[in-house]
């Protein structure tokens, strides 16, 4: 490989980043200007008020490192569980008409795999409701 | 379509019954979790028997592959298949719970968790034969995942102890990790070629004319997946978590730690080798180097640090770093042979048939002789007052059982021998088969070091049996009570486990027609791509049988 020709590629390559960079610029510079216009112009008063955490307006009461009951993370995890499905069931109920009128026996693979996957999911759902994870008393 | 479903059909009927045996964990009488016992054992026999259906489909290394290409399955992957059930089989039966209220048995205590817990067990295994099967990054990705994230909890709710909580979280973590990276590394492979399908990467690989010669994103993309994939074999650089987590867990899921994830990782190794060298086994040689150098530190780590242990476990648990290390120089071999300076062209590719098929083999043979080791192990009782669910952990808990049990000392010393590579078992058989290749293909220098490692090695597998046969049984200070009543029965599961454990051993060491069938299979078993392949292979290598 000739020279001009390595350069030609590092340039275009450069060049195809180059919105990359500057938005990486424009990032880094947002943030540090903000911190440093507030270090500069800001008022430096404090108090005890302004000391405290900020907690919605509301005042904070104890500190965040308490015990929580592990139900709240089993319906976390149990929420971001349907939430990921709900993903997966757009563009699969976009895709799957398509694939109805194409024929070729592709849409009853396609239903198959969603049957199986809402299956599997379903399983974990009732294990969960027969370890008694939604009994909240 | 029904040509997919029938492929996988042995994954379907091991996650099937899985998702069934979760549905029982909901029941909670002892007879559920019986049940679950028994369900678990006869997914598994139904899982052999469909994977054996293909058998006379694949001989002479044809190649079964559904429509959308996301399957591919040789005898190498049927090798596996079959070989995962087998043992999967003894491993379930050391799991087996036989308490009268079936939480556990004598090393275990899942509790009311015996349904989960196998359940689960079924899982690891699906995730072992759908990776066999794979040809597809993301769905081999998924499926080594699916090895390893139910290990995760098998070794939490093993026993209600700290330590194997501990273990369970250091393994997730580090797991966690290791997938991390292995899975970076798989998106540069599909970043560099722009498919998913390993079959369709090698014939990229060939027609670009790149065999031995990966640009620097792909040898990146390589470093990380191995990288990732030495954490599931327990090798060098990821080797470190195997003590503690080993350790940790009660004895039948330590059988399982050894065995399965190691064979996941295997299994995807030679896979991504072979899609990387579009078949020819000709690797660049920064590749064939690190490998040396992995297999090397993995043997020597492995056997120093077992010596220096008290615990068996954890002595088991740096033997079968070990382990990875001697079949670790098996795919060395496999990928210098090429290199040999002064190996005939001709006889290339019978070396390479046979460094392929002394790991295939060196695989079995370790699941085998591990399943009798560990199962041994989890029928003796621990000395002192214990927790439930807790069998013989030191050496000093082991010592003089030999002579108190002596069909049990009998065993555990075939299984150490076997482990060892002594003659008349079938790891003399492993041995030879991983070390006759290697020295084939002129890596005298790797050939040394693991003779060295087999005779470190024998240091402390002897001191297992030594001082189950020559200490006298430490005495126990006041609860003398637990070690003092008449030995406890073996359960009748565990029993049938060991004892087909053991017979493998011996036969496939003794019986020369047996080694030779299995030796035999395994060397079928090394031609990934069959006679479709040779269409892939770039120089003439016909792989002989």
């Amino acid at each position: 490989m000739t020279m001009p020709i390595l350069a030609q590629q590092l340039t275009s390559q450069v060049n195809s980043w180059l919105p990359v960079l500057i938005l990486l610029i424009i990032a880094i510079g947002f943030g540090v200007a903000n911190i440093a216009i507030s270090l500069l112009i800001g008022p430096t008063r404090s108090g005890p008020g302004k000391e405290t955490i900020y907690e919605s307006g509301m005042m904070p009461i104890g500190d965040t490192r308490k015990r929580f009951n592990v139900k709240f993370y089993l319906l976390a995890i149990t929420f971001v569980v349907f939430d990921v499905e709900i993903v997966f069931l757009y563009p699969w109920a976009t895709a799957f008409p398509h694939a109805v009128v194409g024929g070729g026996g592709f849409s009853t693979l396609l239903l198959i795999s969603m049957l199986v996957f809402i299956g599997v999911i379903l399983v974990g759902y009732v294990y969960e409701w027969g370890k008694g994870v939604f009994h909240w008393d | 379509m029904t040509d997919l479903l029938s492929l996988i059909l042995p994954e379907l009927i091991l996650g099937g019954a899985a998702l069934l045996l979760l549905f029982m964990g909901i029941g909670k009488s002892v007879a559920t979790r019986k049940s679950a016992a028994a369900i678990a054992l006869l997914a598994l026999i139904a899982a052999f028997v469909a994977a054996a259906r293909h058998a006379s489909a694949l001989h002479g290394g044809a190649t079964l592959a559904d429509r959308y290409d996301a399957i591919r399955l040789y005898e190498f992957g049927q090798y596996f298949k079959l070989l995962v059930c087998a043992v999967g089989i003894l491993l379930v039966l050391l799991a087996w719970p036989s308490s009268s209220d079936a939480q556990g048995n004598p090393s275990l205590r899942f509790g009311t968790e015996a349904s989960e817990f196998l359940g689960l067990m079924l899982l690891s295994l699906t995730g072992i034969l759908l990776t066999a099967s794979a040809n597809d990054m993301v769905l081999l990705f998924l499926a080594i995942e699916l090895v390893s994230l139910p290990t995760y909890i098998m070794v939490a709710i093993s026993r209600p102890t700290a330590v194997a909580q501990e273990a369970a979280i250091k393994y997730f973590f580090i797991g966690a990790m290791a997938a991390a990276v292995m899975l970076f590394g798989f998106s540069y492979l599909y970043g560099t070629t722009g498919t998913t399908s390993l079959y369709a990467f090698a014939q990229m690989i060939k027609e670009n004319g790149a065999i031995g010669a990966l640009n620097s994103w792909q040898m990146l993309a390589v470093m990380a997946v191995l990288l990732g994939l030495t954490y599931k074999i327990a090798a060098f650089p990821m080797h470190f978590y195997a003590g503690d987590v080993y350790q940790g867990a009660a004895t039948p899921v330590t059988a399982f730690l050894a065995f399965v994830p190691k064979t996941a990782g295997f299994v995807a190794i030679i896979k991504i080798l072979f899609a990387i060298t579009a078949g020819t086994w000709i690797a660049p040689t920064q590749i064939v180097n690190l490998l040396w150098i992995i297999a090397a530190l993995t043997m020597t780590i492995g056997n120093v640090l077992g010596l220096l242990q008290f615990n068996i476990k954890r002595l088991l648990a740096y033997s079968s770093i070990a382990h990875s290390g001697y079949m670790l120089v098996g795919l060395t071999a496999l990928l210098y042979a090429h290199y040999a300076p002064s190996l005939h062209s001709s006889q290339v590719a019978n070396v390479q048939n046979d460094a392929l098929r002394g790991v295939l083999f060196y695989l079995a043979a370790y699941g085998i002789a591990n399943v009798a080791a560990f199962g041994v192990l989890s029928l003796l009782p621990a000395a002192g007052a214990q927790s439930p669910g807790s069998s013989a952990e030191t050496l000093d808990d082991v010592a003089g059982t030999g002579r108190s049990h002596p069909i049990l000392g009998l065993t555990m010393a075939v299984a150490c021998f076997s482990l060892i590579g002594l003659p008349l078992t079938v790891g003399f058989f492993g041995k030879l088969f991983l070390i006759v290749p290697a020295w084939k293909a002129q890596l005298g220098g790797l050939v040394i070091i693991t003779v060295i490692n087999a005779a470190i090695s024998a240091g402390y597998y002897l001191r297992i049996v030594g001082t189950m046969f020559l200490r006298p049984a430490a005495t126990v200070i006041p609860s003398a009570s637990a070690t003092s009543q008449p030995p406890r029965r073996a359960p009748l599961a565990i029993a049938v486990s060991i004892t087909l454990a053991v017979l493998a051993v011996l036969a496939l060491g003794i019986i020369f027609p047996t080694t030779q069938a299995l030796s035999h299979l395994a060397s079928r078993s090394t031609a990934l791509e069959g006679s479709t392949a040779n269409a892939l292979l770039s120089t003439a290598a016909t792989p002989d049988h």
